[in-house]
């Protein structure tokens, strides 16, 4: 039965090194969760980082991350690949994190968007690699939250529409037209920069 | 299909090999169709050169062992809380025997048996021991304790005509005689040698 699930899940494109990680760290080697975390933790704050522009919450939404993988790999079922997995967990904490902030917000009646405190001076080293972060996360926090999401996962995450409509549950059409619409507004938004 | 829906389409790779094939012919003729994809294929090289880019290593080789610091604390903390709630359980559940057996086991045997102690006194033995208990101050509620002084004497119920003969006081006596009667009495007792 083993051997069937790991032959079809080999044939399935199914990435070995994280079959082998997953199934070793299930088996008591804690060296294997550290080589998946390792893989993945620069994608997970990435990702956490362009939805919510803030390096203390993406900080957090790692290691809520992480946090999972390490409880919940085991129910992980292969109906997906690892990636779209925990890129399913990131995008869901990432969401959660920023309707904390919110909440945050409104109990401290601050309602101005802007990321006080966006932490860039250690995290990039280079000065012109942080201007054109800064500038391009200023754009991306300014379109709506859906077009957002499809943008990143598209443009930065590298998923196919199949993949970010499994982690956001929306359809293909409607994630298409967000994306056409979130491109069209970064656009008018660099020139208007630009100007 | 608009303009700027093709340019992003192609751009994004969506476009059928033929829409592709007339996009690009239209590219190379239309000035026009040049400027505007130029400014979205700006945007698009700007992402592709930004997207890859590397964390401080030090902030990189920071994020497990804080991680690994959580879980660990997080293992202290649950197993501590469950300590604490076995020892809240532990502590509920001798609180609840001591409870039901003051309660309702020797409780309950207690006073059965007080009842039927009191049950078994006839009307005089009854009445001597509410003088004792009445009588003799904390002596009883030492031995026995308050509570079952208190029971005792709710249940030691006397016939109300025996407890109005105990209560006859001196007064109630003479209160009725004439001097005769009382002379009658009182040469009696002398002629008994009393």
């Amino acid at each position: 039965m083993f051997k069937s699930l790991e032959i079809l899940l080999r044939g399935m494109n199914f990435k070995n090194d994280d079959y082998e990680l997953v199934q070793d760290f299930l088996s008591g080697d804690q060296q294997a969760f550290n080589n998946l975390a390792r893989k993945y933790q620069e994608k997970i704050y990435w990702h956490a980082r362009r939805i919510l522009g803030d390096h203390d919450d993406a900080h957090d939404v790692v290691q809520q991350v992480l946090l999972v993988m390490y409880n919940k790999l085991n129910t992980f079922n292969y109906s997906s690949s690892l990636y779209t997995w925990i890129f399913k967990i990131t995008y869901t904490r990432s969401l959660n994190q920023l309707k904390k902030r919110k909440l945050k917000r409104i109990i401290t009646l601050n309602f101005s968007d802007d990321i006080e405190n966006p932490g860039y001076e250690n995290i990039v080293d280079n000065l012109e690699n942080k201007e054109e972060l800064i500038r391009m996360q200023k754009m991306l926090n300014k379109l709506p939250l859906k077009q957002r999401e499809v943008f990143i996962l598209r443009n930065y995450d590298e998923l196919s529409y199949d993949e970010i409509s499994s982690i956001t549950g929306k359809s293909v059409g409607a994630l298409k037209a967000n994306y056409f619409h979130a491109f069209k507004k970064i656009k008018e938004l660099m020139g208007k920069d630009e100007n | 299909m608009k303009t700027e829906e093709r340019i992003i389409k192609y751009l994004d790779n969506d476009l059928t090999s033929e829409e592709k094939t007339a996009f690009e012919r239209e590219l190379k003729s239309s000035e026009e169709l040049k400027r505007e994809f130029e400014k979205y294929s700006i945007i698009k090289e700007k992402i592709k050169n930004k997207k890859n880019l590397k964390l401080n290593p030090d902030y990189l080789n920071s994020i497990l062992p804080e991680f690994h610091n959580k879980v660990h604390s997080g293992k202290k903390e649950t197993l501590r809380r469950g300590l604490s709630y076995a020892f809240d359980l532990i502590l509920i559940f001798l609180i609840g025997i001591t409870v039901q057996k003051i309660l309702f086991n020797n409780s309950d045997k207690e006073r059965n048996d007080l009842e039927k102690f009191t049950q078994s006194l006839n009307d005089n033995q009854k009445l001597d021991l509410l003088e004792s208990l009445n009588g003799s101050d904390d002596l009883y509620n030492i031995i026995l304790g308050k509570e079952y002084v208190d029971l005792l004497e709710n249940d030691l119920v006397v016939n109300e005509d025996v407890l109005k003969t105990y209560d006859i006081g001196y007064k109630d006596l003479i209160g009725n005689l004439s001097d005769n009667d009382v002379e009658k009495i009182y040469n009696e007792l002398l002629n008994r040698n009393i």
